[in-house]
């Protein structure tokens, strides 16, 4: 890297780190350029994936090989692999950079890990099949998706205790939550449709129809965008009305989905046509495709920032 | 043609309660085929989807709702067995997206099984692809080896070979 930082950007466009689950490893896509500019073995089929605020640290779930992968994402190379029971899957990284939280898919709790130490420092029951985990911004709350209970669990992250519930659809699977921490968004897997959560008064605000199964919600220029694996689409909705926007047609079996620092394109990572498509969150044309390895999943926040990019609004 | 059968472990395992679960690794497959014949006679054998008679393990087809998305069917295989499908998507002459929505893994030993079969013209021949997505049978950790994702893959490798082995036999034969 001969160049300094010029200006407001950096040398490296932001990235995306997609597990690529059926392949056993990670593609780090460099989304300037839409190419892979390298591809870091995992092991024990990889799916959940959070990227440090900093992006510093890629942290990847693998729930057949029963490990949380440390990486170092610059450097683009596997520091730790910390052995984990159960089925970790969904994994979300406090704002701070410590501790990571792992969602156990065969049981009712999710893993406390310090990643300095390396090891479990802690469980906080929750419901059945803890699914998608995200973290509110000012990294005092942490919401699970419990699939099997069709709930979401609202958890203090200071006390590692269960604050609320608030049941939503019929198996949520992801949970997104807004940039200012006051609305969470699940994707109702069964019931086919997203719940709008309100995080203070714990309470479901609204339920918006999606297409076939849908998966994860990607939050970007004041919509949401859905993606509806069995439909091979992105639904979008206005988040101020929740009313509908229409639908995108994607690749087959969209799963993984997030929106750029800035919140002009979203990226949808496609399972089965290993690609991930990028729709401009304006116009909701799709833009550009990217090839990934085979299976993609890429469940949680896999974009790093690298500051290359204008801040997000 | 048989499915795989599978030993009575399943049912003591308790699987029942375990409809909507799944293993952690969804599995994808395919098989396709060449066949020396138009694309037109390929779709009339296999397109209609209250008719899943180009299937050979398949006995009798019970269904509402035509091709029409949201269309159901319920297959009562050779020997027992019944096999309970949706509809997703339906392109006439092209391709069919539909899901299983009610099996007993001693059937198929998968779960979350969804499937797309694709009519490609290919010059006076039509390539038949059948492609599917699926969990093991067995949702939670440790499977047992009968349904476990390589058991699950192979069930439905073989389900697709031999039917499409069998449709290009019957239609190269007839034409």
């Amino acid at each position: 890297m001969a160049l300094l930082l010029v200006g407001a950007g950096s040398s490296r466009a932001d990235e995306a780190f997609v597990t690529n689950q059926a392949e056993d490893d990670l593609s780090v896509l460099d989304l300037d350029s839409g190419k892979a500019v390298a591809t870091i073995p995992i092991g024990g089929k990889p799916a959940g994936v959070a990227v440090s605020a900093d992006g510093a640290r890629v942290y990847v779930t693998s729930p057949d090989g029963r490990a949380l992968s440390i990486i170092d994402a610059p450097a683009r190379k596997l520091l730790h692999r910390i052995p984990l029971e159960g089925g970790p899957l969904g994994v979300a990284v406090h704002p701070s950079g410590s501790p990571i939280y792992v969602a156990d898919w065969y049981a009712s709790r999710i893993l406390v890990v310090d990643p300095e130490k390396r090891e479990v420092t802690g469980s906080i029951e929750v419901g059945k099949s803890p699914s998608g985990l995200a973290v509110t911004p000012d990294g005092k709350l942490l919401l699970s998706a419990d699939r099997e209970s069709h709930q979401v669990s609202i958890i203090d992250t200071a006390g590692q205790k269960v604050l609320g519930t608030v049941p939503v659809g019929q198996h949520p699977f992801g949970v997104t939550i807004d940039a200012k921490g006051e609305r969470a968004y699940t994707a109702n897997v069964t019931s086919n449709d997203v719940s709008v959560i309100d995080i203070a008064a714990r309470k479901v605000v609204g339920a918006v129809k999606v297409g076939e199964r849908p998966y994860v919600v990607a939050l970007a220029n004041g919509r949401a965008f859905v993606t509806d694996q069995y439909a091979g689409q992105v639904s979008v909705f206005d988040t101020t009305s929740l009313q509908s926007l229409g639908v995108v047609a994607v690749g087959e079996y969209p799963e993984g989905a997030q929106a750029s620092a800035d919140g002009r394109r979203v990226y949808i990572v496609n399972w089965a046509s290993n690609a991930v498509t990028v729709i401009d969150s304006e116009t909701l044309k799709v833009t550009g495709e990217m090839t990934t390895g085979d299976g993609p999943r890429a469940f949680g926040l896999f974009i790093r920032p690298t500051g290359a990019g204008p801040p997000a609004p | 043609m048989k499915i795989q059968l599978l030993a009575a472990a399943a049912v003591l395992l308790g699987l029942a309660s375990a409809v909507q679960a799944h293993g952690p690794t969804r599995q994808k497959t395919q098989q396709e085929v060449e066949i020396n014949a138009p694309a037109d006679k390929v779709w009339k054998a296999i397109g209609n989807f209250q008719d899943a008679s180009w299937i050979p393990v398949v006995e009798k087809t019970e269904g509402q709702g035509g091709n029409e998305k949201g269309a159901t069917r319920k297959l009562t295989l050779k020997g027992g067995g019944t096999v309970e499908e949706v509809l997703d998507t339906y392109d006439e002459g092209k391709t069919f997206h539909y899901r299983i929505s009610n099996v007993d893994v001693k059937v198929l030993p998968v779960t979350n099984y969804s499937s797309k079969v694709t009519v490609t013209p290919d010059g006076d021949k039509t390539k038949v692809v059948w492609w599917g997505a699926f969990y093991r049978g067995y949702p939670n950790n440790d499977p047992p080896a009968d349904l476990n994702d390589e058991a699950a893959v192979k069930a439905v490798n073989g389900l697709y070979r031999t039917t499409l082995d069998a449709l290009k036999e019957k239609l190269e034969k007839g034409s």
